[in-house]
């Protein structure tokens, strides 16, 4: 990747030029200057990330809901690993969570990681501004308001008369199955997937631009087809992007559930698509009737950041994380 | 890139003018959930009678009204997190199940003493209180009332042969307990069989968790709460309400994808139109959303009044016929500065002529028992025709531990409809998730 | 189309060897189609899904894959046909297409005995109601009755007229989709007059004859249309056909939306009035602009509401983000990785799971004088502040990137000339990466547009007002919700980000270059 190896860590680079003796931020120790520059987004991180992380690890371990809330730490029921007792012994709980690897698989195969190459490489191929109209097409499904997104979609696959697909079919004489009962799954995927696939889209597609020209006019000049050049050229350079949009969509989809939450809300049926994350908004912040049961939510979204947590390192291994955080060479001034 | 910084230092402030001036009024503020426009009343009401509580009481009060329609999950917790930051509204709007929930964590105020204060409250349903009570101590005042009947097409019944005088009778054979809820299921077959409807649209039900299941297990003979206020599930009837729901698929007369289904696509207007459905549980309040968003080029309310008919929940197991009510309550905030100036405004509510204004618009039931006899109640036959089923009426329980009970109970019903489960087997699952999640405060039966 | 596509073109030696040997090079490539996509078929059906099934998943999406690669098989074969003849003879238009034609006709023949074999395609059983019927001026005519039939098991007479199936009115095209789409044995209620009275009969879908030689002819035009057309194709389309082919139900349903917000009620895409007919146009759904609805307030004092919410959002997202992300690539401190890590994972976590325990936070910021009156819970500063950090993670590791990939020159001799690290970072490094502010802004500023989650959580009512609480006002739980109401909201919620993302389309193709690389 020729062109992103000029980089800060470049070695090659090295600055050896003698300091100007008038400079009075030597007597500025390095860290303060950085601390003062982290501040803000370290306050808020901590305030609203880190907080809440060990909070939630405690809420896990009482019983706090409706009926006995309080922000008093104090005052909580400690119940130690009883939440996650129950949380194991639910006769769901393995379901679920073959259903969460099920959906973040196949989504991530088909949509989040194979339409969105098969959409940048397209979008590439053909005249310019044409591709950024096919690309702020695809882009749609994710800013669109959920709400609205899944209305389309509910009326596109609804049963005749009202349905779109339904519509179409009549007019061939075909018959219309119900989608959303019928092949749930199927609907879940796709649904997320629309809204999925922009995200490689657009890291793929930056990534295929920014590919130093001389290199597809040279695969040109060789007389190789637009397919050998996609398959000899564009795909080998593409293994980053590639690695990068996979780890970092799987974490995006296994904590995602709003499109499923008002798509089919884990149903038809004993929780035919629900998935994990869902499960945690369930116990922890919805039930029709009130009394949601934040500590046994909690216990759910401590075994997703446990997992996050897991995944994120492994992220970290496939990227070399230590070259990404290697520590910046300008610092050598001071 | 100085303007930036003088556009972050103004959100900033932005955020600190929120001060309140301080001034010798006191201050309400009203928390309602209503559905625009037609249940607006519900916290418009305190703007109407504000003057004449000054009045009464020598104040000058400053009401503040917060009023919209979020999720009821929403609503609920947002009034809990308010409690625990202080910043609770005075009076909030809520089904009564919260009281429960909300009495044992003390947010709110037990009212018997200041209810005597008020003759007004005398003139509330009787029946309507017991709803309001957590542990025999009354915490709530009922707003409205709401009966869950079922909607029969009279145009598909005709098209099944019936005569105008059959489906005229059809209310009162229900309440008299001829007509019975498997006679429904038969004649929702027939219309099945016959091809007058589809498969599937002979009966439908509610397509989510909600109070509508419950009167299946009362209708069963269920018992949900015991003399000593312990949770119950009776696994008999329980037993019953699933094998009915897997009949119920099973002979086609309700869809096995009813769960789900798109309410405002296919429910609401198959409903409204009276020519997709026979029978469908539904409420009161659906009757004038239906008029105004289904059936309103139809010729809205005429439309349905000439098509659609309103009957009790026929009998099941018990021999008599059912419905459900959910009253909605005011309740008053145990941090609210002044819950004399709040149960003033809330006594001042509780009048026939206020609470008519609500009830009239939204198709609530009155809850007040001069109010029935009144001729503006009187004068709009659905609500007057419909009283009765006050009569045959059961609610929800209150306690902590209903929201849990409902949702394990209601899991037993989308195992038996999609065929998942058998109904053995998902009252053992459900009796599983019960002793899972609430251990020895449920008592299985 | 095919890997055949792409092999080198081979100069033909002599007429007839080369025109069998196209033949052959076409069906061999449409036979290499028909075995690839049904062994996939194959591998989905009997391999994925017992795998699937076994860990307790309940899902036929490996099913209904294989399904739709067995029914698009064929028409992929023919195209595969012609695309390889064209290649294999790209002197000659005239060869290719003879070739791919008698290649598609041999392949045809053999998908048919197959079809045939396995009884799909024209082989299939259909629905009948074993009767003929005519259109006439009052309603549908029965012109004749099979004995014995579904018709005459119904009572249904020659001469009878069918008004209506259930409520609908019918006309001849629509009776015969409607037995067309109905199963084997459902019952269809009729509405028929009969001597002058109308009467309503029963009658049950039978199964009519199982072979049907239209098919089978449409399927033959089919197979010759996809190979000429595979032929003459140009290449430079295949691309907008497949983009557009794959964005089609995303085409069709904004489409629908756009109808809706100007419909009483929508049948698939057409308006439809009270009698069922096209029609029933209304701005109806529209009167939101002009007309609170039960809302406090206009929407357009919200729509402001919102654009200040986004834009300060979005300022104080680049501003904080960019200063950390300075810092990071910079400069070297103690805690540096761990923080660097720290908000790496932090991406991975649902704003949902947390926002108990962030409520936990503002209410104790709001018992804090003075300052809990600005940033505690139910106050517009607590909200903002809620919503930036929740763009952290991603900002950080942007900026941190941008910066990253920015020569350190001009910042060093800065430095040396004296400036302090805080006008270096402001007046030299800063306009540097433009491309990356605009990238996160335009980020920033669409989730500050729709954000719902956390000003709902931490305010009470619609304090903090946005369109996104503005549309769920619509949509009630125990209300029936007026749907062609939501979409004319959200379209309008939507135009404005969609203008601006088509502008800014350029400068988020710059996270790749500048911002989220790898290694390498």
């Amino acid at each position: 990747m020729a062109r992103t190896e000029i980089e800060v860590g470049d070695p090659t680079v090295s600055p050896s030029l003698p300091l100007s003796p008038s400079s009075r931020r030597r007597f500025v120790p390095a860290n303060l200057t950085a601390y003062g520059f982290l501040a803000p987004a370290g306050i808020l991180v901590f305030l609203f990330f880190l907080i809440p992380v060990f909070l939630i690890f405690f809420l896990s371990m009482t019983d706090l809901s409706h009926s006995n809330f309080t922000t008093n730490l104090m005052q909580m029921n400690f119940i130690g690993l009883e939440n996650f007792n129950k949380l194991l012994s639910d006769q769901f709980a393995q379901k679920i969570f073959f259903n969460t690897i099920f959906y973040v698989l196949i989504t991530l195969a088909l949509f989040n990681v194979g339409m969105a190459l098969g959409v940048s490489l397209l979008t590439t191929h053909i005249n310019r501004r044409a591709g950024f109209a096919f690309r702020a097409l695809w882009i749609l499904p994710r800013i669109t308001p959920v709400i609205v997104y899944i209305l389309i979609w509910r009326r596109l696959t609804a049963e005749a008369p009202y349905g779109i697909i339904a519509q179409f079919n009549t007019l061939l004489g075909q018959n219309t199955p119900s989608y959303l009962t019928e092949m749930p799954w199927l609907m879940v995927i796709v649904v997320n997937g629309f809204v999925g696939a922009s995200f490689g889209m657009i890291i793929f597609t930056s990534a295929i631009e920014s590919i130093p020209k001389d290199l597809m006019n040279a695969s040109l000049v060789d007389g190789s087809t637009v397919l050998q050049r996609i398959r000899y050229v564009i795909i080998p350079l593409l293994r980053w992007p590639m690695l990068f949009v996979i780890t970092y969509q799987t974490l995006s989809l296994l904590t995602s559930f709003e499109q499923i939450l008002v798509l089919t809300d884990g149903g038809p049926g004993l929780y035919r698509t629900e998935v994990w994350a869902l499960t945690a908004y369930h116990r922890a912040l919805s039930t029709y009737f009130g009394n949601a049961q934040w500590g046994y939510g909690s216990a759910f979204a401590v075994l997703l950041v446990i997992i996050g947590v897991v995944m994120a390192v492994i992220y970290m291994r496939v990227f070399r994380f230590g070259e990404l955080v290697a520590e910046p060479k300008i610092e050598d001034l001071q | 890139m100085k303007r930036v910084f003088l556009l972050i230092v103004g959100f900033v402030l932005l955020g600190g003018v929120m001060a309140v001036s301080a001034q010798d009024s006191v201050d309400i503020t009203v928390r309602c959930k209503a559905s625009p426009p037609e249940e607006n009343w519900r916290c418009d009401n305190f703007s109407e009678v504000e003057a004449q509580v000054e009045q009464e009481l020598g104040i000058n009060i400053n009401l503040n009204l917060i009023q919209d329609n979020i999720g009821w999950g929403d609503y609920k917790n947002e009034f809990v997190l308010a409690s625990e930051a202080g910043d609770a509204p005075d009076i909030v709007l809520t089904g009564h199940e919260d009281i429960g929930a909300w009495a044992a964590s003390g947010i709110i105020m037990p009212l018997d003493d200041m209810i005597a204060e008020h003759p007004e409250f005398n003139d509330v349903v009787p029946s309507l209180w017991n709803a309001m009570k957590y542990q025999g101590v009354t915490y709530g005042v009922p707003q409205d009332a709401e009966a869950r009947p079922i909607f029969y097409s009279k145009l598909l019944l005709s098209d099944l042969g019936w005569s105008q005088e059959e489906i005229d009778s059809l209310p009162d054979r229900v309440r008299s307990g001829e007509y019975t809820f498997q006679d429904m299921i038969a004649t929702a077959k027939e219309a099945v069989d016959e091809g007058v409807v589809e498969e599937g649209n002979g009966f439908w039900h509610r397509n989510s968790n909600g109070p509508d299941f419950l009167y299946f297990y009362y209708g069963m003979g269920g018992q949900v709460i015991d003399d000593e206020g312990n949770l119950v599930f009776d696994t008999a009837a329980a037993e019953k309400v699933y094998d009915l729901f897997a009949q119920l698929v099973d002979e086609g007369v309700t869809r096995r994808d009813m769960l789900g289904l798109d309410g405002n696509t296919i429910i609401n207007p198959g409903i409204a139109n009276a020519d997709t459905v026979v029978f469908t549980a539904g409420g009161t309040w659906n009757w004038p959303n239906f008029a105004l968003n289904y059936v309103a080029d139809k010729g809205g309310n005429d439309y349905l009044t000439e098509n659609l008919g309103l009957m009790l929940i026929p009998a099941m197991e018990t021999g008599s016929a059912i419905t459900l009510t959910h009253p909605l309550a005011y309740l008053v905030s145990s941090t609210s500065e002044h819950p004399d100036v709040a149960m003033a405004l809330i006594a001042a509510v509780t009048t026939p002529e206020a609470n008519n204004r609500h009830a009239i618009d939204s198709f609530h039931l009155g809850i007040l028992t001069t109010q029935v006899d009144s001729e503006a109640y009187q004068a709009n036959p659905l609500l007057s025709g419909s009283q009765y089923m006050l009569d045959y009426t059961t609610s929800l329980p209150n306690n902590p531990g209903w929201s849990s009970w409902s949702e394990a109970y209601y899991t037993g019903i989308q195992a038996v409809e999609s065929g998942d489960l058998s109904p053995a087997d998902a009252v053992q699952t459900v009796v599983q998730q019960l002793q899972n999640e609430l251990g020895d405060q449920v008592v299985i039966k | 189309m095919t890997t055949a596509a792409l092999s080198q073109p081979v100069i033909p030696p002599d007429d007839s060897i080369s025109n069998l040997s196209t033949i052959l090079r076409a069906l061999r490539s449409g036979v290499i189609v028909v075995l690839a996509l049904g062994l996939l078929a194959a591998l989905f059906q009997a391999v994925l899904s017992p795998i699937i099934a076994s860990t307790g998943v309940e899902e036929n999406v490996t099913t209904v894959l294989a399904n739709a690669l067995i029914s698009l098989l064929p028409v992929f074969a023919y195209l595969a046909c012609g695309s390889s003849a064209r290649a294999a003879a790209p002197r000659s238009f005239m060869r290719a297409v003879i070739a791919a034609l008698i290649a598609a006709s041999l392949l045809f023949v053999g998908i048919t005995a197959i079809e045939s074999g396995l009884h799909l395609g024209a082989f299939q059983p259909r629905q009948s109601l074993q009767f003929t019927i005519s259109q006439s001026d009052d309603g549908v005519l029965v012109d004749s009755v099979e004995a014995g039939g579904a018709a005459d098991q119904a009572g249904i007479l020659p001469g009878d007229l069918i008004t209506g199936i259930r409520r609908d009115p019918v006309t001849l095209e629509s009776l015969q989709k409607t037995i067309a789409t109905s199963n084997i044995d459902d019952p269809l209620r009729l509405r028929i007059i009969r001597d002058g009275e109308e009467t309503q009969l029963t009658a049950r879908v039978g199964e009519g004859t199982s072979f049907e030689m239209s098919t089978l002819i449409n399927s033959y035009v089919i197979a010759l249309a996809a190979a000429t057309a595979a032929v003459f194709f140009p290449r430079s389309w295949v691309a907008y056909i497949l983009l557009i082919l794959s964005l089609a139900p995303m085409l069709i349903g904004y489409a629908w939306l756009l109808i809706a917000t100007f419909s009483v009620r929508t049948q698939g895409l057409l308006p439809i009035d009270a009698q069922g007919n096209v029609g029933g146009i209304t701005l109806q759904n529209w009167r939101f602009l002009v007309d609170p609805l039960g809302s406090n307030q206009s929407v357009w004092t919200i729509t402001l509401n919102t654009l200040i919410v986004a834009v300060a959002m979005t300022i104080m997202v680049i501003l904080v983000a960019s200063m950390a992300g300075y810092a990071l690539s910079r400069m070297n401190f103690f805690g540096r990785r761990t923080f660097l890590s720290f908000t790496l994972i932090l991406h991975g976590f649902p704003a949902v799971t947390l926002l108990i325990s962030i409520f936990f936070v503002l209410n104790f910021i709001g018992k804090i004088p003075i300052l809990g009156d600005i940033f505690g819970y139910n106050t517009l500063g607590g909200v903002a502040l809620v919503m930036v950090a929740f763009e952290l993670p991603l900002g950080i590791w942007l900026m941190k990137g941008f910066f990253d990939g920015i020569s350190w020159d001009m910042e060093r001799s800065a430095l040396i000339d004296g400036a302090t690290r805080w006008r270096a970072f402001w007046e030299i490094i800063l306009p540097q990466i433009r491309p990356g502010i605009l990238a996160l802004g335009i980020f920033a500023f669409i989730s500050g547009w729709n954000a719902y989650l956390i000003p709902q959580t931490f305010s009470i009512g619609t304090r903090t007002a946005t369109l996104s609480v503005f549309l769920r006002q619509f949509i009630g739980d125990t209300a029936p919700t007026d749907w062609n109401q939501v979409a004319a909201v959200g379209i309008f919620q939507l135009i404005p980000i969609l203008v601006l993302f088509l502008f800014a389309q350029e400068y988020l193709l710059n996270i790749y270059a500048g911002g989220l690389k790898g290694s390498s």
